[in-house]
């Protein structure tokens, strides 16, 4: 069974008002358990309204979204109980940071879940790890640490709630790319680790190739792809012409495969070095 | 002739209680050329953006000089007349603009120049046209994305005729559609008007657009040379955890498995016409 | 939306009273409100109602907008309104037990209400056609006298205007924040008054820091722009006073000598 699936769902803003929109239209998709998926599309195109609903922030105006088989807004009194199941962090989450020491400010999600001090407290140390901050810095206040210590408390204040659902909307937005690298890992390990459901919010394609199962584009409100990564990427021209790109390096492959040479379009530069070094040596290799 | 110079400039933040003083450069020489399109490519914490205030005297050196025009940013009679030479565009665009309307925000500059009113409206209308946001002159702030607040930020700046802009990192909290904008802009600005352009950032698909590239990490400069030249030293780039495009990387890697390949690609189409030849001669 | 709601809602026009001189109006406003309360009769008070109707329409907003804004008194306005009834001098017009409705209560009743309605919509005329650029510019010029007394007028202006500039950013940012905490389970809706006080931490203190930073990075930008206080500084929007300044300050003359006519020569309301 999907974790999340949406039946038909449909997000109209100021509905009876002349500025009338439509963020998302008519989309059904199902998350499977587990799975890491990428979800991308132009500024406007719907992402962050379609994930909203998933957590239960925005109620659709139609449709319905499902979480493990049941309509989340079955019963609207208990909608705070989802967003215990699907976290989500929000771009520079940074800026929700008000506790006095790190370590409660990553409490405050698993005590708003009804845990005891000491349960919530196991619980914010597992997510600190998660996030590589080291024990020395929980004692602190939140606006001693660096930005990037800051954005790593943030999002374990969210993990802490130990989720079913991940939803990080641009969580690497504004690093460098030492930080992007490290962050990027980190989530990775942690969907490897916890077994979990990752859904990934990005305009950075290479980071997309690079951790996601599966992508799904968005596209003036409809779910325009949804497929595996490598499936996806490979549709180059139709991306573009949605006002995406995709990753450099698969860009390269892709010329390529126009061009005649009998390659498939890698998503990192490792995957494209295999492919094109046994082409490129042939018969007779340069020294 | 160096438009502006920093000499050997060391720099230190001032230490807070018992803090001991933190330096951040460790004696940084270099020269910016009048139009040129100069980008400064770094870590965060390679000193880069202190460097970019040192610029136009919103910090002072805590050793050596920093030179813009050959006037002395030290000197503090100087401070405005720099600081009308040499503007310099923040990272977030909504806490550049002050005022509530466009056209007043783009305005505040030369108000403070203490321009004569039809003065300020010629110059303000010129540098909306400039930045392509003549149309939203009467909008709020607030209701425009971040690449045409961007871009107003930079309007405001062009409203006071400066010479050169410092962009520190401005792209960083923008979206795609929002980069491109803002960069456009620049590379206009610098094509058309001949204004100098120092772009701070630390992607590098926006240097590889810049006539030169000066690579920093911890407070040095670390390297510098066209685009071509920087992105070329792979090794040492990779070793202070700095990225290279992947197309560079890609010939890089290839290269090192034993393929003739040229030094110095850059982007996607550059690199196909590298390997093609390559591919069909293994292909006979 | 949040952010939508602008105190002192601004509706761009092009009537007489849109293009008069910022200074003028705030100054006429002002006049007319202290002319409220100089009406000591219903003739008086007559005169500047009809003033009042004939702004009203000039302004060209729509009635129903003026409407609105005294929705937002209309309990204040029952409530001074009853307490009047039950409290006036005069004859004896209905009773109850020891309720008495007499005639002077029922006129002091209707003079204090449209008073109060008056001095809301004399308000609402002034904020709902003119832009709050205008306002604070010119309350910098009116407030210029004042320097002598070493107010520090342009930086006051200063404030009013950075502070107008961010007002919709920062209820923008509040939504964020809010956002944020409740997808980390906060509860915000439920709970007695204290709690609900405490649930409100998690939002201003993040808005608090927030702001500090971006106050923080508004100087330096400020600082940048070589902003160095007032001395020296030019304004590009000049503000001319017109021919329709002239007229409309003609006008409310005669209507504030006829209020003061009027007081004079008719015995007065209240009792």
């Amino acid at each position: 069974m999907p974790v999340i699936e949406t039946r038909d769902l449909t997000y109209r803003y100021g509905e009876g008002t002349p500025f009338c929109k439509t963020a998302v239209d008519h989309v059904s998709l199902a998350v499977e358990q587990g799975e890491f998926l990428g979800i991308i599309g132009h500024t406007g195109s719907g992402k962050s309204t379609l994930i909203q609903q998933f957590n239960g922030l925005l109620r659709p105006t139609s449709g319905q979204v499902l979480l493990n088989g049941k309509d989340i807004w079955a019963e609207p009194k208990k909608i705070r109980g989802v967003r215990f199941r699907v976290g989500m962090v929000f771009q520079y989450p940074e800026h929700q940071l008000f506790e006095e020491t790190v370590i409660r400010d990553i409490c405050f999600g698993p005590k708003n879940m009804g845990l005891s001090d000491g349960e919530a407290l196991s619980r914010a140390r597992q997510a600190a790890r998660f996030v590589g901050l080291s024990a020395d810095l929980l004692e602190k206040s939140p606006f001693e640490l660096s930005g990037g210590e800051k954005r790593r408390a943030a999002i374990a204040g969210v993990i802490a709630m130990d989720p079913d659902v991940l939803i990080l909307d641009e969580p690497t937005a504004g690093l460098d790319p030492r930080g992007r690298d490290v962050l990027l890992t980190q989530i990775s390990d942690y969907h490897r680790e916890r077994r979990n459901t990752v859904l990934l919010v990005s305009h950075s394609m290479e980071d997309i190739a690079r951790v996601a199962d599966r992508v799904l584009v968005m596209n003036d409100g409809k779910a325009a792809m949804l497929d595996r990564t490598a499936a996806v990427f490979a549709r180059g021209r139709e991306l573009e012409s949605m006002g995406l790109r995709v990753p450099e390096i698969t860009k390269i492959l892709l010329l390529l495969r126009e061009r005649g040479y009998p390659v498939e379009p890698a998503l990192t530069v490792g995957d494209a070095v295999a492919e094109l070094l046994p082409l490129l040596k042939g018969e007779g290799a340069a020294q | 002739m160096d438009y502006m110079k920093a000499e050997n400039v060391t720099f230190a933040y001032e230490p807070q209680e018992d803090e001991e003083t933190f330096e951040v450069l460790h004696g940084v020489t270099l020269g910016i050329k009048k139009g040129e399109f100069v980008a400064l490519l770094g870590h965060n914490g390679s000193g880069k953006s202190t460097m970019a205030k040192l610029f136009n005297a919103m910090l002072l050196p805590s050793g050596g000089k920093v030179w813009v025009d050959g006037l002395d940013t030290m000197d503090e009679n100087l401070k405005l007349e720099i600081r009308r030479r040499v503007g310099l565009v923040l990272q977030n665009p909504d806490n550049q603009l002050v005022a509530s309307i466009v056209e007043e925000d783009v305005a505040f500059g030369p108000e403070n120049l203490g321009v004569a009113p039809p003065e300020i409206r010629k110059r303000v209308d010129d540098a909306l046209r400039a930045v392509d946001m003549y149309d939203y002159r009467l909008n709020a702030p607030y209701k425009l994305s971040g690449g045409q607040k961007q871009r107003v930020a930079i309007a405001g700046i062009i409203a006071m005729q400066p010479d050169c802009i410092v962009l520190d990192e401005p792209t960083a909290m923008l979206d795609p559609r929002g980069r491109t904008e803002v960069l456009g802009t620049i590379h206009r600005l610098n094509r058309e008007n001949g204004i100098t352009i120092v772009l701070i950032t630390h992607y590098m698909d926006e240097a590889v657009g810049a006539d030169r590239v000066v690579v920093m990490d911890d407070g040095r400069v670390l390297t510098e040379g066209t685009p071509r030249e920087v992105f070329s030293q792979v090794e040492l780039l990779k070793a202070h955890q700095l990225d290279v495009p992947q197309s560079t990387e890609l010939i890089y890697r290839l290269k090192a498995a034993g393929c003739p390949l040229p030094d110095g690609v850059l982007n996607a189409e550059e690199c196909v016409a590298a390997l093609e030849p390559l591919l069909d001669r293994s292909k006979k | 939306m949040m952010k939508d709601i602008m105190l002192g809602q601004y509706f761009p026009g092009n009537s007489p009273i849109h293009r008069m001189d910022p200074r003028m109006k705030i100054t006429l406003t002002f006049a007319f409100i202290v002319f409220i309360f100089v009406a000591a009769n219903f003739e008086g008070l007559a005169l500047m109602v009809a003033l009042m109707a004939a702004v009203l329409l000039l302004s060209g907003v729509p009635l129903g907008q003026y409407l609105k804004s005294l929705r937002a008194v209309w309990f204040i306005v029952l409530f001074t309104f009853v307490l009047n009834l039950f409290y006036g001098g005069g004859r004896t017009v209905w009773s109850w037990n020891f309720m008495r409705i007499t005639d002077g209560g029922i006129s002091n009743a209707v003079f204090v209400a449209v008073r109060i309605f008056s001095l809301i919509l004399y308000s609402s005329v002034l904020t709902f056609t003119t832009s709050p650029t205008q306002l604070t510019d010119a309350l910098e010029r009116l407030m210029k006298p004042l320097k002598v007394l070493h107010v520090k007028v342009h930086e006051i202006a200063m404030m009013m205007t950075i502070a107008l500039r961010f007002v919709p950013t920062l209820l923008e940012e509040t939504d964020k924040i809010m956002n944020a905490q409740k997808a980390r389970g906060a509860d915000l809706e439920s709970g007695g008054f204290t709690q609900r006080v405490k649930s409100l931490i998690p939002i201003l203190i993040p808005l608090f820091v927030s702001s500090f930073r971006r106050a923080y990075d508004l100087a330096m930008a400020m600082e940048c722009r070589c902003y160095h206080g007032g001395e020296g500084r030019t304004k590009m929007k000049q503000l001319h006073m017109s021919r329709l300044d002239a007229a409309a300050a003609a006008c409310s003359a005669l209507f504030c000598a006829g209020v003061v006519y009027c007081a004079l020569r008719f015995p007065p309301a209240l009792r």
